[in-house]
């Protein structure tokens, strides 16, 4: 066996963190890659639009019941504590702030990184396992372009579109709840709804759908475009799309949360 | 897919996004009242308590505007600026003036706008507003805290009089822990008792009495309700009234005809000069009166003698005799009828 050559380091730090570091490198050129290479011009709009229907019509009927029994199982579960200082009337607007500012974003971005993600990732880790990205490359059709641009715009546009939709869907479930235990009108519902959300809870919700969209999409396409070791590295690749967009969603949340609260 | 259907749903999907997003934003601007024409209008508060930015404007209850901005004003307090919608202004008038509030009890701070006379006018764009004041919850805090103190101070106060009372201190104190007093309270408690007794046969004495009242065969009743009787005992007593008015008079003229004959008397009896005064006051001559009485008494003895020397004298014998038969006949004939 040989010798290290003394005074020189093998590793930066140790080899794990030293490949994370550099893994988080290539992730940083693969963003900046995104930006440089990103044109309307050269934009696939077909893939675009498949995504968008892959990405967003596809997931509408997960999103809905997962918006829909959110809003009305949060209006459930909070019930009982404002009943106790007799502030059942609240309601609306508690469950609004809640699903406007936090949580309609999130649980679209979270269903989306477990559908979307995992689906992205695993798509794109098999064309790379099965060599077809290195195929397009030969044949000149841009795969980064093809592949990742229109994923990643399509996570982008898709996902802000289905938060909306999961509020709508979440304070439909919630009005539904409040009108069968204190039978509130669906216009004084709104009103109280409505009342308490300001533009800056709108924009800051656009601002977070939009970020987690387009993580979503990175961290899925990354992960795919760089999967390797056969059938093994497309499940890795799956597998690390939804756990690393998860991890970021919730990084992205507590930077937004903190931005938009400066601003309060 | 069909491209063109796969396109289409996509934009559908799009635009119902949008429409989603298009809604909110309509929403909140009708809740924040956006598009509505307002007014500003200011007013400086020592403390704001909490209010920010975007906290709603009420005027009797309705809201009416937003809060715009807040700004520190050094030595006076905070400057808050505030918005009114333009079609409530008509209702606001210069003399209102505004208070923080709270909505609900334990609900976000709101300006409230109340009073003002219609005699002032309406507000005008960069109305300066007078403050007025409404107890915080901090106020009412401080209140119950010093209540809590108070009753605290009560508390240890009971405490205190309590151990003395148990010690047999002050009149409480020994009137429960002394046997002698508690037996004459007992004592007095039994009397007491027994008078209460008393009062309750008085009581029912009495009720029986009240009873009789009511009979319409008793006097009372009748004397109340007897229309024959009353009037008659109404002019008996008026009468009885006049009379004692005579009498009363009689007794006055009575009453100036003894002080007159008192007068007179006094006169009479201190004067020396008159017969009756020296007979009163001179002693010697009542000595003399005194002696002539005596001369005459004898006197009269002696010519009782002499008259009953004579009835048995022949010459009024026989008169005497028939004086004395004209009285025996009278007597007869008194016990005959």
């Amino acid at each position: 066996m040989l010798k290290k050559p003394p005074g020189k380091r093998e590793n930066f730090i140790s080899e794990k963190i030293d490949r994370q570091l550099l893994d988080f490198k290539s992730g940083v050129d693969f963003v900046i890659l995104f930006f440089k290479e990103f044109s309307f011009k050269t934009l696939v709009w077909s893939e675009f639009v498949h995504q968008c229907y892959q990405i967003g019509l596809k997931s509408l009927g997960l999103i809905s019941l997962t918006g829909f029994v959110t809003g009305l199982v949060f209006t459930q579960q909070s019930r009982p504590s404002l009943l106790d200082f007799g502030a059942e009337s609240w309601l609306p607007s508690l469950v609004s702030i809640a699903i406007v500012r936090a949580l309609a974003a999130l649980v679209t971005a979270i269903i989306a990184a477990g559908k979307v993600g995992s689906n992205i990732g695993a798509e794109l880790g098999s064309m790379r396992v099965t060599e077809q990205i290195d195929a397009m490359e030969v044949s000149a059709v841009r795969p980064f372009n093809f592949l990742v641009i229109t994923r990643v715009l399509a996570c982008t546009i898709s996902i802000p579109i289905l938060s909306f939709y999961t509020a709508a869907v979440a304070l439909a479930g919630s009005f539904i709840n409040v009108y069968v235990n204190e039978q509130t009108n669906l216009r004084a519902f709104l009103f109280d709804a409505f009342d308490s959300i300001t533009f800056l809870d709108l924009g800051s919700s656009l601002i977070k759908a939009i970020l987690f969209g387009f993580t979503i999409g990175m961290v899925s396409c990354y992960s795919g475009y760089n999967a390797s070791k056969g059938t093994i590295g497309v499940g890795k690749a799956a597998n690390t799309s939804v756990v690393r967009s998860i991890f970021l969603i919730f990084i992205i949340e507590i930077f937004v949360v903190q931005v938009t609260n400066s601003f309060r | 897919m069909n491209s063109t259907k796969k396109n289409a749903k996509v934009a559908l999907f799009m635009l119902f996004g949008l429409i989603i997003f298009a809604g909110g934003i309509i929403l909140i601007s009708s809740m924040r009242k956006v598009f509505i024409k307002k007014i500003s209008a200011v007013a400086v508060f020592q403390d704001v308590a909490g209010l920010t930015k975007g906290n709603n404007v009420w005027f009797s209850g309705v809201k009416v505007g937003t809060v715009e901005s807040l700004e520190f004003i050094p030595d006076k307090g905070v400057k808050v600026n505030f918005q009114i919608e333009e079609k409530s202004q008509q209702y606001i008038f210069k003399d209102a003036d505004v208070k923080i509030s709270t909505d609900g009890l334990i609900g976000n701070p709101i300006l409230v706008i109340s009073g003002g006379n219609i005699s002032q006018g309406v507000i005008e764009d960069g109305h300066i507003f007078k403050i007025s004041r409404e107890d915080s919850q901090q106020d009412m805090i401080k209140t119950l805290q010093e209540n809590n103190k108070n009753i605290l101070a009560i508390t240890d106060d009971l405490k205190n009089m309590i151990a003395s009372i148990d010690s047999g201190k002050g009149n409480l104190g020994k009137f429960l822990k002394d046997e002698t007093l508690f037996n004459e309270v007992s004592q007095t408690v039994g009397q007491l008792r027994a008078s209460s007794y008393q009062v309750t046969d008085f009581a029912k004495s009495l009720n029986q009495f009240g009873k009789k009242l009511n009979d319409p065969q008793g006097l009372p009743y009748q004397l109340a309700t007897n229309k024959t009787i009353m009037p008659k005992l109404e002019s008996t007593v008026n009468s009885l009234e006049s009379g004692a008015s005579s009498l009363q008079k009689t007794a006055g003229n009575a009453e100036v005809l003894v002080n007159e004959v008192k007068s007179d008397l006094n006169r009479i009896t201190s004067s020396k000069n008159s017969a009756f005064g020296v007979l009163i006051n001179n002693p010697e001559m009542a000595d003399y009166m005194k002696s002539t009485m005596i001369n005459v008494e004898s006197g009269t003895e002696k010519l009782d003698e002499n008259l009953e020397a004579l009835q048995h004298s022949i010459f009024f014998r026989k008169y005497f005799r028939k004086k004395e038969e004209r009285e025996k006949e009278a007597a007869k004939a008194m016990d005959s009828e």
